[in-house]
This record gives structure tokens, sequence and C-alpha cells, in this order.
């Protein structure tokens, strides 16, 4: 920040003149800090192995749609640019042709990330596979036609495609022979398929039906679909016609009778590799800034007057109150998620809890003053937060339907770090229509394999099918998959992610670091006093992103706590 | 005859100099080389001219002119005024065969135009003296802009008639500039002095010996000018498509027109849907039209918002129009966007006309402006009224056309500015504003003794009037901001209580302002607090009658120094004020009796001491022995920016004798120099002693602390008091400082 200049004590003590060497470098000054200081706000995922130690970096792809990670941003005004930094690691090497992994980056309304219109190509960076070591890609985003305060700016990944691979038997050749059909859920394939022993394994892969034997000709009536992940189940009780099951996003249309009636017997599965990145952290910052130029309003000789300081004193204001801090931005990193019968810990990029009927804990962070940053002598306090989240709420049913309402309250709450003198922000909503997800455990008739699965998978709302998604019969626990945490761009816009503001203001003036907690309780019963169920079951509140920030806000210190 | 009053009209001349014609009443003074006198063709004196400025309702008057000539009389020339005033029927002599540019001499008629050399020709609204006739009717070395007229560029496809200019230009809107020569003592044209400029608006005979030119003021004939009559229109229809994946009707919304009215460009064009919502559709163009079809929410202009009042495209949208939304930064003043600055969209809308010719401000935009000439506006003026308001003056939420109606330029803005206490007002016979300043060291004096008239005055003229106006105080504002397209503005109301407890009779009701442009309550705030502080006492009223040489000190919204035994000053009663700082609001200038009656409001009323800001310079070079290079303007290093005429340079507001200060570049004090001398071009401050260390490129001068200056230093600049309040160790009292 080379234009910073200093400016010495002695320049502006009693009896000294209001002169133009003080008021061009103090007005240079502001200008240099707001144009070259803006915010900055960063998100870094990732977690231990605790088995092995090893970090583990969420891996995300997309198969013929935009994996997108979204973030919700402040933008302060004046702001006309940012720069979205992605840092990341693209080790395979699979396209055809073309990119590895397209990264992409849009800034948008939150009104327009949330109500369906088209989402914006925005910019893009092709990057190719095969790297062992990171690198930052940093794109560049125009954002002066957005309004000034929330916006959501999305990260988006696109995977560069292999060719497709027929799953055969092991000699290479019989794929119609191994693949047996699919049900809404998932592909098919016998135990004489080549995929592999692993039990449980993630592939990114984009999953197509053909005709046999080289042909390049798609199926008409199985379109092509990114897995999830698939299963080696080689248990005794199942036929050896289910041994592989390749989960599928989004659900098949109803209607497939189970194994190869669908498909004719000259159809083959394929398989698409496609490329990954490991995505290691995304930094958001303030890149252009228009602040007023100098002008000849500070001239000497012009009058020394209110009105010809006014336009000095709230450009002030506005770097202070309006060039707040992040304390938070992106998705909650790789949460311990709770599900029907366990807690585990998920590599996942957002997660999700149950609610009761007391506060569970969704997600924190740490918030301050601003200690550094704030001088003594202001007469502003930055004391006030202001949480903003992407909300999708589910609640498994074993019965699709329209969505269950439910009173659910929410709450930030700030405490001490030792979790003491806790001030309390509430928010009640009532009626919080909760998209039914899929309940796999307690599907009323899954207890033989003809019934395997939920044959009414089709009918979910496919988010709800994708963030509750638990594919084992037994429904130990959610599991990872290809798309845990990314959502993909066609499931963007349905009006079904909840947007949710809630501001606190601080009690504790004097403790410079305090915790802020998203917590969340639910009604005893539906808002419509039906009872729940299902043991154990209730609604689920999915964080998909939250950002907290400190809040402009001209809240003055009261007169007896200045002058320290 | 020693003094006389003499007329030109714009567009009327004679001879083959660029010399107007001089209506005059007597005969024509031996200098009158070129024949310009039209010798005795009026007699009677015309009467006052009477002006005024109000900043509590913001209204501006002038009165008219009118002048009666003797249609009979004729110029030198021999035509007589009759055919020139009243005769507009007019025979086209020759063709524009080609282009021409404001700056080209070379003029081509059609080709039987061979015998026009050395006359004077109107091509629209310009004269053209032709030059020399190079053959097949083309004239070399034409001479533009003849006879007060302004060059223009001229079509050859549009209007191409070619008349003859003697024999009368079409009057209308034409300049008539008023002078006074004194006819002992002058002894060439350039001994003129201008009274005032006045255009046409109509020409009568109330009988046949009399032509009576009816002359207004420039900001009258344009009060009611409008802009935006023919904006760019389009129904919005929905169209229905099929979707052939899953058989669903998908509809959407389509505009679409015929090109030929959009003003900006296909990709940047904005425009309104029923004046409920602004948007971006980003126009595609097919042969004929420009349209958009699939508009939607992502299409609208977020800048527009202000949470919580967000712009939706409407339920059941009917129609769209162009609108211009004012955004722009002031880098690029003559292209869209229009400026977010209000004064500087002023200069905008005031000149932009359909050729982008008409000054720095000319977007050439057809339907954007009034298309005013830049020598009928104070362009100057405007600006640095402007430049002393500064960035306070942007809207943010301005867009015009939104209401889809055609723009009153002048009441538009006369609404907008009042809240900063500018004025739209004749200046100089120019368009400029005049702002309530109050606030100038270097106003010119005004003294009892050589400037004012009174009852001793020969013949006797009437004592200063005084009045406190108690009804222009004012206690309550009510402001109207935050208008987001598709909403009402927010409407809140600002109270003095001081002054509302004062108040026996009841409380005012509340002066309604507009800052419906201004998105946050901060900024109105900001706004309006100085403007209702200033109100909140009655300010007197002074009239005087001045002698008209101070004319041109007098304009409307200048600050006077008032010396004036008999005023009472407005803080304590006594009689006599010495040096009180006036603001000039309303001017009769009496031609007949040759004064300037002037209505001045007593600013210095309400502050009691004026500031400004104080100099300081930077070193721009190593000092060698006592001479200090000063970095002259703000792009060298200086503090200055050059705009301020009267003090364009760092050193300019230093005078000799002044104690400064050498620091370093951060402001840390080094040492005291004393001034001696000051040079300019290039600026070198001369200090007494050889400093020790010499200042060297970087370090700042700058005015001592309180103590160490001049009285008359202390005086003028602005300095920061103490905790207590006052000044220096002599414990001064702290000053106010006002605009």
């Amino acid at each position: 920040m080379t234009d910073f200049k200093h400016i010495d004590s002695t320049a502006y003590a009693a009896d000294e003149p209001l002169d133009s060497f003080l008021l061009r470098r103090s007005h240079e000054n502001i200008k240099a800090v707001r144009e070259h200081r803006g915010r900055l706000g960063a998100w870094h995922p990732g977690t231990l192995n605790t088995s092995t130690s090893a970090v583990v970096k969420p891996q995300v792809s997309g198969y013929t749609q935009r994996s997108l990670i979204p973030f919700l941003w402040h933008l302060a005004p004046n702001v006309t640019e940012i720069k979205v930094a992605v840092r990341h690691r693209v080790t395979t090497s699979h396209a055809v042709s073309g990119y590895e992994v397209q990264l992409s980056a849009f800034a948008v309304e939150v009104s327009h990330f949330l109500n369906g219109d088209p989402l914006p190509d925005g910019q893009t960076s092709d990057l190719s596979g095969g790297a062992s070591t990171s690198t930052t890609t940093t794109l560049t985003l125009d954002v002066s036609d957005l309004s000034r305060g929330w916006i959501v700016v999305c990260v988006g990944f696109l995977s560069g495609e292999s060719a497709a691979v027929e799953i055969t038997k092991t000699s290479g050749v019989h794929g119609p022979e191994v693949y047996n059909g699919y049900t809404t859920m998932f592909h098919v394939c016998d135990h004489n398929a080549d995929l592999g022993t692993t039990p449980t394994v993630i592939n990114h892969w984009g999953l197509v039906v053909k005709t046999e034997a080289g042909s390049t000709k798609f199926s008409d009536s199985v379109e092509s679909r990114q897995m999830l992940r698939y299963e080696y189940d080689s248990s005794g009780s199942l036929s050896t016609d289910l041994t592989y099951r390749l989960y599928v996003y989004p659900q098949f249309p109803p209607n497939r009778e189970f194994v190869n009636a669908a498909v004719t017997d000259n159809q083959s599965l394929y398989y698409i590799e496609l490329g990954v990145a490991d995505l290691e952290g995304v930094t958001i910052y303030d890149s252009n800034v228009n602040h007023p130029p100098v002008r000849a309003a500070l001239d000497a000789s012009r009058p020394a007057g209110a009105t010809a300081l006014v336009s000095r004193v709230s450009e002030q204001h506005q770097v202070f109150l309006e060039n707040t801090r992040f304390h938070h931005l992106g998705p909650t990193q790789n949460p311990t998620e709770t599900d029907f019968s366990t807690f585990r810990p998920v590599n996942v990029i957002s997660g999700s809890r149950i609610l009761t009927t007391s506060y569970t804990d969704i997600c924190s962070c740490v918030v301050g003053r601003g200690d550094l940053l704030e001088a003594g002598g202001t007469n502003y306090r930055r004391m006030v937060y202001t949480l903003r989240a992407l909300i999708y709420a589910t609640y498994p049913t074993q019965a699709p339907g329209p969505p269950v309402p439910f009173n659910i309250t929410l709450q930030l709450q700030l405490t001490n770090p030792d979790l003491s003198n806790p001030t309390n922000q509430e928010v009640p909503v009532s009626r919080w229509p909760c998209t039914r997800a899929p309940n796999m455990r307690y599907w009323p008739f899954a207890t033989n394999m003809s019934n395997y699965g939920n044959n009414y998978a089709h009918e979910y709302d496919s988010l709800a099918y994708l963030l509750g998604f638990g594919p084992q019969h037994s429904m130990t626990g959610f599991q990872r998959h290809t798309l845990r945490g990314v959502l993909p761009e066609g499931d963007m816009g349905r009006r079904n992610i909840f947007d949710v503001e809630i501001q606190i203001e601080d009690d504790q003036p004097l403790v410079t670091r305090r915790i802020a907690t998203l917590q969340a309780k639910r009604g005893e019963n539906t808002a419509d006093g039906a009872v729940i169920g299902i043991p154990g079951q209730a609604p689920r509140l999915h964080v998909l992103t939250w950002s907290v920030i400190t809040t402009p806000n001209t809240e003055e210190v009261p007169a007896s706590e200045l002058g320290s | 005859m020693a003094t006389d009053i003499v007329f030109t009209i714009e567009g009327l001349g004679a001879g083959t100099t660029a010399r107007q014609l001089y209506f005059a009443r007597g005969t024509a003074p031996s200098w009158d080389t070129d024949n310009a006198w039209v010798e005795s063709c009026w007699s009677q004196m015309p009467g006052e001219v009477e002006s005024s400025i109000s900043f509590l309702d913001g209204s501006s008057t002038i009165g008219g002119l009118s002048l009666e000539v003797f249609s009979a009389t004729k110029a030198q020339q021999g035509q007589t005024i009759a055919s020139m005033l009243y005769n507009q029927t007019r025979v086209s002599i020759a063709t524009l065969e080609q282009d021409e540019t404001e700056t080209d001499t070379a003029i081509q008629l059609n080709s039987s135009a061979t015998t026009l050399a050395n006359t004077h020709v109107s091509l629209a609204r310009e004269v053209i003296k032709l030059g020399v006739h190079a053959g097949s009717g083309l004239y070399t070395g034409c001479t533009r802009g003849a006879w007060g007229t302004t060059a223009t560029p001229h079509s050859a496809s549009d209007f191409n008639q070619v008349f003859e200019a003697i024999k009368g230009p079409v009057l209308r809107y034409r300049k008539v500039t008023l002078y006074r020569v004194d006819l002992d003592s002058a002894t060439s044209y350039s001994d003129l002095e201008q009274l005032g400029v006045f255009v046409i608006y109509t020409v009568t005979a109330p009988t046949p010996e009399v032509i009576r030119i009816e002359c207004d003021s420039i900001t009258s004939i344009f009060e009611r000018g409008t802009i935006l009559n023919d904006l760019w229109r389009a129904p919005v229809e929905e169209v229905t498509t099929q979707i052939v994946v899953n058989g669903d009707d998908l509809t959407e919304l389509k505009i679409s027109a015929r090109k030929a009215k959009l003003r900006s460009t296909a990709a940047n064009a904005t425009v309104a849907i029923d004046g409920e919502v602004v948007l971006k559709p980003g126009f595609e163009t097919g042969n004929l039209n420009y349209f958009a079809q699939g508009i939607n929410d992502t299409d609208i202009v977020r800048t527009l918002d202000a949470a919580p009042r967000l712009q939706t495209i409407p339920d059941d949208p009917k129609e769209a129009w162009e609108v211009f939304i004012c955004e722009g930064d002031d880098t690029d003043v003559d292209a869209l966007p229009l400026s977010a600055n209000l004064l500087t969209l002023f200069l905008q809308l005031l000149s932009t006309s359909s050729h982008g010719t008409n000054g720095d401000y000319d977007l050439g935009i057809e339907d954007l402006g009034l298309a005013i000439p830049t020598d009928l506006i104070d362009v100057a003026g405007i600006e640095l009224v402007r430049d002393n308001l500064g960035t306070i003056l942007e809207q943010e939420l301005l867009v015009l056309a939104l209401d889809g109606e055609p723009l009153e330029v002048f009441s538009f803005f006369k609404e907008a500015l009042l809240p900063y206490g500018v004025v739209i007002c004749n200046r100089g016979g120019k368009v400029g504003v005049a702002e309530l300043a109050d606030n100038d060291p270097d106003a010119p004096t005004l003294l009892e003794t050589t400037d004012i008239l009174g009852p001793a005055s020969t013949p006797p003229r009437p004592a200063p009037g005084q009045s406190r106006r108690m009804d222009l105080s004012m206690d309550a504002i009510s402001v109207s901001f935050m208008m987001v397209p598709g909403f009402d503005p927010v409407v809140d109301t600002l109270v003095d209580g001081e002054r509302r407890r004062l108040t026996i009779y009841g409380a005012d009701t509340p002066r309604a302002l507009s800052l419906k442009f201004i998105k946050s309550r901060d900024r109105v705030l900001a706004t309006l607090l100085p403007y209702l502080q200033r109100f909140h006492d009655d300010i007197p009223q002074i009239t005087l009658t001045v002698l008209r040489t101070r004319e041109a000190d007098l304009q409307l919204g200048d600050l006077i120094s008032l010396t004036h035994t008999k005023i009472y000053s407005a803080l304590n009663g006594v009689k006599g004020v010495t040096g009180e700082l006036c603001l000039v609001t309303s001017r009769v200038l009496s031609l007949a009796e040759n004064t300037l009656t002037v209505s001045l409001l007593d600013v210095g009323a309400i502050y009691t001491n004026t500031a400004i800001f104080a100099p300081s310079a930077v070193v721009e070079s190593g000092a060698s022995g006592t001479s200090i290079p000063i970095a002259e303007d703000y792009a060298d290093g200086g503090f200055q920016s050059g705009l301020n005429p009267n003090y364009p340079k760092d050193a300019s507001s230093f005078i000799v004798g002044d104690n400064l200060q050498h620091c370093d570049e951060n402001g840390t004090f080094i040492q005291n120099v004393k001034i001696i001398a000051i040079a300019t071009s290039p600026s070198v401050i001369t200090v007494k002693a050889t400093p020790s260390p010499l200042p060297v490129a970087g370090d700042i001068l700058r005015l001592q602390p309180y103590d160490g200056n001049l009285s008359d230093t202390r005086d003028r600049f602005a300095f920061v008091a103490d905790t207590n309040g006052t000044l220096g160790s002599s414990s001064d009292a702290g000053k106010e400082y006002s605009r």
C-alpha cells in the first residue's frame, strides 16, 4: 500500500492550522485503506484421517453439470470487484481432451440464487490434471451491478471426462451379461462384473448405458447419471445378481421393474472417469473499491465549514462502519453428523444436525471486538454481529409427500471461550416446511431383497435425497459420496433453501473474544399437531453455507465508557 | 450625450468584419469604422432589470426587458430595421452540399452558388462569412460563428438551406446583449461595457412605426424546457413456449421495438417496466428491432435497491421504456452513464445536444439535453460550487425517465438542489447557480463612503432598509428519501427542538425537502443538519442602493463584505457593521438611474467568524540557500488541485511575512522559517535565513501553530482549538466554521 502516508501526531495537535496538508493526506489515507484493505474472508476445509493422520481434503467433481459451493458474501458500498482465490490440486488425469476440471465462480443476488433463475456462467478457468502440488487459481468477479449487502458467491466445478469404459466380466467381454438394470436409486451389476472387490468405494464416475460392444449409441431410456458411490455386497442372503450396486444422483424416474427387466439384452453399463479437484481453500476479498478522489473541495482557501467537511467525516465513518470483519465464511467444515443411531465423523463439506426439543449446536465460530483493529478514542464500537445462513430442512419419513411443517427455534448464542456469559438471540420460525427425505431403514417393506432400496425414492425431492443419502440397508449412518456437501447446479432454485439472518448485540463489551454458536431446537410435534411417527426421527437442518460478520451499526459508545 | 446604452442581437451584423450591429439611441461615434452603429433607432430607455433568488423555496426570478426600435431606421448598409427584425420570410440563396464540422473553414455549396464570396450567410442558427470562391460553389477561408453566433456542425442531408444573413435570421432565442458606452471617453469597440444578456422570445409591432423586442433571461426562456420527450418504448409481451423435454409451457417476458430511438448501446441500455423496476436486459439486435426475451429478476439493476426495499418485476407488466441511470463518477462526463453528481448532471442536461460538440459536458445524444450553448451557461461557476460541496451531491438512486414522462429540467433541479442550499439563477446573463454560502474572507468590500448611495447622495436615494423576517426561520424539515423504483420514498421529519421551544404560537409546518435519491438516513442527516442550522434564526435582510460600477461584484449568490455605520449588527443591535458578510439575493439594475439596488442576506450574522483551509506546500527539490522550490500542483505532489481560479498554486495564499514550519513528509516539526518573498512560475519561497538542515524534496511547509502567526493569518484561516475551545496562549475564542 504505497500511497498510505504516515502523519505525525504533532501535525494535528491543538492550535495547529486546519491545513491542506492534513486534509489531503488524511483523505488519501482513507482512500488507500479503502482501496487496499478491503474485506477478506477465507474458508479452509479438511480434516485429519484419524487412522493415518493424513490431512483429508474434500474431493469434488461435477458430471455434465457444475457442482457448486455457495458462499454468503457481504458487499460493502463502492466495492466494484471481488476476487475468488481457490486453492486446489487436481491429481487425476482422466479427461480425453480439454480441461481436467473447469473451475468457475460467479456472484449473484441471494434472491437470484434461491428463486430459480438461471445461474450465470461467471468466470471460468480450465485446470489441467496430473498436478503434484497445490496451486491457487484466482477468478475476478465484477460485482458493480449487484446491490450492496449480502450476495451469494459460488465456486463451481465441472469435470472433464474420460472415454466411456464398458463394465464387463474379467475377460473384457459380456458387458450385457453382467449389467442387470436399475432401480430408482442404483444400477446393478452381478458378481461377475469387473469393478474390484473393495467393499465400499467412492469413485467419481459418470454412468451411461449404451448398446453392446463398441457402439456409441447411448440408451434412449436410461439417462446418464453421476455415481454417488458403489457398494460391493457379497452377503449370502442376497442374490449374486445384486452384488454391485452403483448409486446415482439424481434418482431415476419411476416404474422400473427390478433387475434386468428394463434393459434389453444388448445394453451394457459404462463408466466415465471424471476429473477431480482436491479442494484446499477458498478466499474471497475485495479487489476494487471506488473511493471518491481527492478533489478541489480540500484546497487551501476553500471554506473551512461544516458542509465541506461533512463528506470527509462520512467517508471516515463509512470505512469504519462498512469495512467490517468477516468472522466466518462458507460451509461448516467437516462436522460430526448425528444420524439415526450413532455419531460418526463424516468427511464432508457441510453437515447437518437432527433437532431435538432442546437446543442443539449446529455450527460455531470465534468472533470478537476486532481487538487488533480497534484503536482507542473511537466513538463507535463493533459489538453487533450478523449471521447469515442458507439452510435446508429435511424430515426423513417412510412415505413421500408435501413438506412437513415444524415449529423450529433458531438461536445465535455468544459465549466466552469458557462458555460463560451467554448472550442469546432467539428467532422462532413457525411452520418451517421440512422437505421429506427418503428413510430407507424404516422402509416398511424393505424386508427382502425384492424390495431392496426405496422404490419410491423418485418421489422425493432430489436435494433431500442427496443430502440425506444413506444407502445401506441397515441405515447405520450417513455415507460419504461424491457429491457430499456440494450442490448440483440443477438442484438450485426450487425455493426449498431458506435464507436466515440473525443479528445479535453483545452485552459483554469488555470481553475480547467470544464464541458465536448457531443452535436450533424443534417443537414437540409437527406444526400440524401430528406426532412424530418414527422413533428417533425429527427435522434435520442442513446448513449449506453460513457467514458471520461484524455488522455495520451506528451504535455509539455510552458516555460512561468513553475516554478510556 | 455622454453615456449611451446600445444593444446587439446575435446573428445581426454588418460589413465584411465579424462585427455585430449596435442598435443605438444616438449617432455613430467617430471610431465606428466598421459601420456597425445603427443610429438613432430607438429613444426610450429600457426600464429596470430585476432578479432575485430564495434559498427557502429555491425560486429564482428575473424580469424581462422590452426594447422598442423604429422600424424604418436604416443601418449604415442600407437595410431597414423592419427588414432585419420583422421580415422573417427568407429566400434561400444556396444549399449546403457537404457536411461541416464546427471548425471547417471550407464550405461546399451547390455548384451554381458562385457569387457569394465575402458575404455573410446564415446556416441554421450560425452566421458564416464566406471566404474566397475556389470554384464550383466551394468557399475557402470562411469565418465561422460570425456576428455573435456559435459555430455548430451542419449536415447536408438535414436542413441545408443557406440564406443571406443580412436579410434577417430566425430571431427566436437569439441573444440580446446590452452595453453601456461612455461616448466621451470611449475610443474603440472594446470600450463597450456589457450590462446583461437576454434572449429574444418575441418580436411585435405595436404600431407600424415601432418594433418591440421582448426579451427574457436565459433561465426564464428555458424554464419550461423538457427533455426525454421521445423515449424508446416497447410493449411488454408474455411469450409462451413449450419445453420439449417435459412438455410444460414456459411463459417468458419479451420486449421489442424499433431501433431508432434507443439512446444507449444495446448491451448497456436500461429500461423501466411501468416505472416499477429498472432492468438491464442486454438487448439483441434484429434487422429492425432491439429485443430481449426471457426477462427475469436477474436483469434487475440491483444497485438501485436499498435493503429492505428490493425491486420486483410487476405481476402484470405492460410497457417498457428506456431510462437513464445516473451513476457516472465524473471520470468521463461526456458519455453515458450520466453523472451521479447533481451539478455535473445539471451541466450535462443543460448542454447536451444532438451533435456532441457543445462543450465538455455534451454527450451528443438527442433529446437528453436542452442544448443550451455553453456560452450561455456559467460552467466555471457551477464547477466551483460543485467542488465546494464535494461528494455530498452524489445521488445513489437517480434514474431519469423512470416515470416515462418528459422531464422539466429546471424544476427538477430546483427541487433537487434546494436541500444543498443551491439555487439556479441568472448570473451575468448565463444560467448559473447560487450557493447559500457564508464564508469567504476574500469577499469584495462594499463601503458606505465610496459605494453606497443614500439620502446624502445627489440625487438622494433611500437609506439602507433593514428587516428581520421572522417567517424566514425554520424549525422543522420534512424530508423524503430512499425512493427505490417501485416504492414511495420514506418520509421523515427533522426538528430543531431548541427553536420549537421558542415558538409560542405553535410550530411551523415542516418545510418539505426532497432527497429522494439518497439511500441512507445518515447521508440525509449530514446534508440537512447544516441547512436546518442555518435557518435556525431568521437571517436579517438589508436593502441597499449602490453605484452601478460595482455591478460585476454583485451577482446573485455573491458574497460581499459590508461596512456601514447605519446598519444594525444582527448580533447585538448596535448600530454600525464592519466587514459584515452578506449574500446577494436580489438585484435591480436601473438603467435610467444608473444604479443597482440589492437585497442582501446578512449571513455574517449566523457565524461570527469565517475561515478557510490554511495553505501548505510540498518542497519539490532540495533547497539552495534561502530559496525553497515548491511543487505547484496536486499531480506534482502539491496540495492544490488548480481548480480554484484565485488560488491555483500551493503557495497562492501564503503571504510575505508568514511564519512557517518546515516539517518532514509526515508533518514532524523540524524548524521555523519566515517568508520574505514568494515567486511563482516556478514557485519558490524565499525565507529569511538559510534553514538548517536544508529542506529536501517531499518536506512540508505549513503555517505555524496559532501563536506563531500574524494576526491577519490567524483571522483568515481555520485553526484547531484545544479542549477548552480556545486558541493559543492568549486563549482567543475558538472559531465555528460554517461553510
